[in-house]
């Protein structure tokens, strides 16, 4: 999270030094970059840090039901199946593991719902359940389970493939249209300082910042928009 | 205004509170154009906000029929996602009364009433009538044939070959919405960033403006 927000920081004064100099006051830029930063801070990085804990608890959870249903079919070992889905385990949920390492491996199983809140991680744990009861293959049970997994994680990878080809084009555009504004500030200079001494003209180039400001909230709100399901456990 | 009160309360939202806060925005919108006009005494901006007031009134009321189409396709999603489930149930030698009411722990506030309401009519009535009425709540024919499907597992059994006939309607469905929510999202996404172009059009607009007001001043001086 932390480069994200130094990336936004230096996009907000990048875009605030670019109000300076295309409006020649030095007020606009600072009205620019509380409005920003208020957003950003108020409720941009509220969503994009969800979002990207949501993608990340998906991609583990895909990972650590495929790798400790392998590996217990293989190994027979609650204990070994435990550690194979560990290991493309992120940072966070390891620091949890880390915690209930003198619990048995299915409490810590049910110990990891806290951070899978996923129903398919729920199914997982019916799956264990059957077959600590009945026995057979866990291949066979988990068959359907792992399938689900890997249409999950397909439609994921779909999506944010789409959504990341999207961000770069909207940004190489909004980053134009912003050369175009610095552009004809220079190429037409003694045009354009007429043009600043008009009240209705600086307000209406400060409306630009806002048209941006707009479309990066709506942006977002489809950016972050997943279009697998929101499978969330009902408690 | 009939169908938008029925619309209302299929939504379950309140018509009187959306009509009260409909005319307090109305007002102030009314009330800051009436202001800015008398005070700059520039009169077209009645205009304006006759053109914002029916822009606005269009934005809310069509709103509903998005908010509508959003739980639709959200309930949608979760059918797809409760019915994965199902067919694991299913797979693991469960019946499907068992299995459906297995999913009931599964599924949202909303599914979880009518999944609820399907077991109870199922014990009381054996035939394929309540997982039509079921299917009807989604209003999509997949759904109806999925539903169809399962009663006849019901009658057959679950190594019939109905569950292979109800895999691929699943099969099918699930990937099927799934790419219309792709293509929408695509959609949505490339329509944002047209919004770039929007913005340098406007910066053009606005310095050619700038500049023929200059042209004009200085010829209007000569």
């Amino acid at each position: 999270m932390k480069k994200i927000d130094l990336t936004f920081l230096i996009s907000i004064i990048i875009i605030s030094l670019s109000g300076l100099l295309v409006t020649n006051l030095f007020y606009i830029p600072l009205i620019i970059a509380t409005v920003y930063l208020a957003y950003y801070f108020i409720y941009m990085r509220k969503k994009v840090k969800a979002y990207i804990y949501r993608v990340e608890e998906i991609h583990a959870c895909y990972n650590f039901i495929n790798s400790f249903v392998i590996s217990l079919s293989v190994k027979d070992s609650y204990d070994e199946a435990y550690a194979s889905g560990l290991r493309l385990a992120p940072k966070a949920m390891l620091e949890e593991t880390n915690e209930i390492e003198n619990m048995t491996i299915i409490e810590r199983l049910k110990f990891l719902r806290q951070y899978f809140n996923l129903g398919m991680y729920k199914m997982f744990l019916n799956i264990i359940n059957l077959y600590q009861e009945q026995g057979g293959s866990i291949l066979n049970i988990s068959e359907g389970l792992v399938r689900e997994c890997t249409r999950v994680e397909k439609d994921l990878n779909e999506t944010t493939s789409v959504s990341k080809r999207h961000l770069v084009e909207y940004i190489i555009l909004w980053i134009l249209s912003f050369m175009i504004v610095v552009f004809l500030r220079f190429a037409l200079s003694s045009f354009y300082f007429q043009m600043l001494k008009l009240p209705i003209f600086v307000v209406f180039l400060t409306l630009f910042y806002l048209l941006f400001l707009v479309s990066s909230h709506l942006f977002l709100l489809q950016f972050t928009s997943l279009t697998i399901k929101e499978d969330t456990i009902n408690e | 205004m009939n169908r938008l009160k029925e619309r209302l309360i299929r939504l379950n939202i309140s018509f009187k509170k959306e009509l009260i806060r409909y005319i307090i925005i109305v007002l102030a919108l009314a009330i800051g154009f009436t202001v800015a006009a008398l005070l700059s005494k520039m009169w077209f901006l009645f205009a304006i906000m006759g053109v914002t007031l029916l822009g606005f009134t269009f934005f809310y009321v069509s709103r509903y029929k998005g908010i509508e189409d959003k739980r639709r396709q959200n309930d949608l999603l979760e059918f797809v996602n409760l019915f994965a489930f199902f067919r694991i149930y299913l797979k693991n030698g469960f019946n499907v009364y068992v299995a459906l009411k297995e999913m009931i722990n599964f599924a949202n506030a909303s599914l979880r009433e009518m999944l609820q309401k399907l077991v109870d009519e199922i014990d009381e009535d054996k035939s394929v009538e309540p997982f039509i009425r079921f299917a009807k709540e989604f209003n999509n024919l997949l759904v109806e044939e999925m539903m169809v499907s399962v009663y006849q597992i019901i009658d057959d059994g679950s190594d019939s070959n109905h569950l292979v006939q109800f895999e691929l309607i699943y099969d099918k469905f699930s990937e099927t919405l799934q790419k219309e929510r792709l293509n929408a999202k695509d959609k949505g996404l490339a329509n944002l960033t047209v919004s770039a172009l929007i913005g340098s059009a406007y910066l053009i607009t606005l310095v050619t403006m700038g500049i023929i007001s200059i042209l004009g001043e200085m010829m209007h001086g000569l």
